[in-house]
């Protein structure tokens, strides 16, 4: 939509149609989720963690305190899983509830799709804006200094509003590393050289090529997903991740990203735009069906 | 994940940090790429100079308007991967791929318009 106003194009009738589908695809996993997530998050955790508040709320549903000590002596800790679910249920309140019931690991679906689609958002524009600097500077400037240039200006306002002005109380009483651990370090790396090399990406390839690196990544981050997290493969989430990549393919079919990627590999050899050309029709032939035969499996399955 | 301390580390650090990561690996780069253009007895403080002089001369101030949502985009990100699984996460950032790649669409491939 955005780029519809910004850049003036036009929008054909298949490419809404796709636009359309991707956003199907991603109502769809946002719909089962928000009940799941929320029902296991209240039952499972509070349960397996309960710790009984006082004797006097035991005694409530025991029926008395030295019911609760007969109780405890005969059965065990058994009984209190019974009573731990009752428990929970409650809707009391008193100071220092949540360090009581550890809810910090809270999740708010509604506050991460916000931040999930202005993240989009912003991400888009300042991918498109980042390229146009790039390609279109007349000085030939090289792809480190821009990218010293770039971090150098984001290094700024995530200083300064980020560190000082958002969290800076709480950093002044916590200290500048608290809660660092190695898997902390590691993500943070990570991201850095995958942002160095996005903006490689970009300028030694495209930002469709970086999308497309993307949509992998869609795949390698549900199977992590899936082994570390328990994530719990349900047909709607499979449909669903289905969706947005169908409608990446078929909207790279449409726009002929693929077309384009063997161009870069084949244009020292053959101008590009040069349909007839055989050694792209050859890489296009065994680089097509692999893709397209990859989507019924995934379709059956579901 | 279980933070070590009282409670999670912060986004806002992990960003500036990230940042700062990315800035050192792009200055190893330019001195090693600056230096082996200029004459191999070149002193450190001339390269240092050079890249200090095409980093904030001619249109170096246009890369703070991305450089500004790169970082407001980093911490939403933060944000949303603490609200959201990876999964849902990854899927809905997808959101972003249509803009690009309409752009492209229309600069890149003038022939492309038969399917």
């Amino acid at each position: 939509m955005f780029s519809v106003a910004l850049l003036g194009r036009g929008l054909g009738v298949r490419r809404w149609l796709s636009l359309v589908v991707l956003t199907l695809g991603v109502s769809v996993v946002s719909l089962p989720s928000s009940n799941a997530n929320d029902l296991a998050m209240d039952i499972h955790d509070f349960s397996d963690h309960f710790f009984p508040r006082s004797m006097h709320e035991l005694g409530q549903f025991a029926g008395g305190v030295s019911d609760v000590a007969r109780e405890l002596t005969k059965r065990g800790l058994d009984s209190l899983d019974g009573l731990g679910s009752q428990l929970t249920k409650r809707s009391a309140s008193y100071e220092g509830i949540k360090e009581d019931l550890d809810t910090g690991l809270e999740m708010n679906y509604s506050v991460g799709l916000t931040a999930v689609l202005v993240s989009a958002l912003v991400s888009g524009l300042s991918g498109v804006y980042f390229e146009k600097v790039l390609k279109d500077s007349a000085s030939s400037v090289s792809v480190w200094t821009r990218n010293i240039q770039m971090s150098f200006y984001s290094l700024l306002p995530a200083f300064f509003i980020g560190v000082i002005v958002n969290d800076g109380d709480e950093i002044a009483k916590h200290g500048f590393f608290d809660g660092y651990n190695s898997i902390v370090w590691l993500a943070i790396v990570f991201q850095a050289v995958g942002g160095i090399l996005t903006s490689l990406c970009i300028s030694y390839a495209d930002n469709i090529a970086k999308n497309f690196a993307t949509s992998i990544s869609i795949i390698v981050s549900f199977v992590f997903s899936m082994f570390v997290f328990g994530f719990s493969v349900n047909l709607s989430v499979r449909c669903s991740l289905i969706r947005p990549f169908q409608a990446q393919l078929t909207r790279r079919s449409l726009c002929s990203a693929q077309h384009w990627f063997f161009c870069q590999h084949t244009c020292t050899a053959y101008p590009r735009g040069n349909a007839g050309d055989p050694l792209r029709s050859a890489s296009r032939a065994t680089k097509r069906p692999p893709s397209t035969g990859h989507q019924p499996s995934l379709t059956r399955t579901s | 994940m279980a933070p070590p301390g009282d409670h999670r580390y912060f986004a806002s650090t992990a960003v500036f940090l990230n940042e700062i990561i990315k800035l050192a690996i792009c200055l190893t780069f330019a001195v090693y790429e600056t230096s082996r253009s200029l004459a191999p007895q070149t002193p450190a403080t001339t390269i240092f100079e050079q890249i200090y002089r095409s980093v904030f001369s001619g249109d170096g101030w246009k890369l703070a308007i991305p450089g500004i949502l790169y970082a407001l985009e980093n911490t939403l990100q933060y944000v949303a991967l603490s609200n959201l699984d990876a999964v849902h996460f990854q899927i809905l950032y997808q959101l972003k791929v249509r803009r690009p790649a309409h752009r492209d669409r229309s600069c890149c491939f003038p022939d492309a318009n038969t399917p």
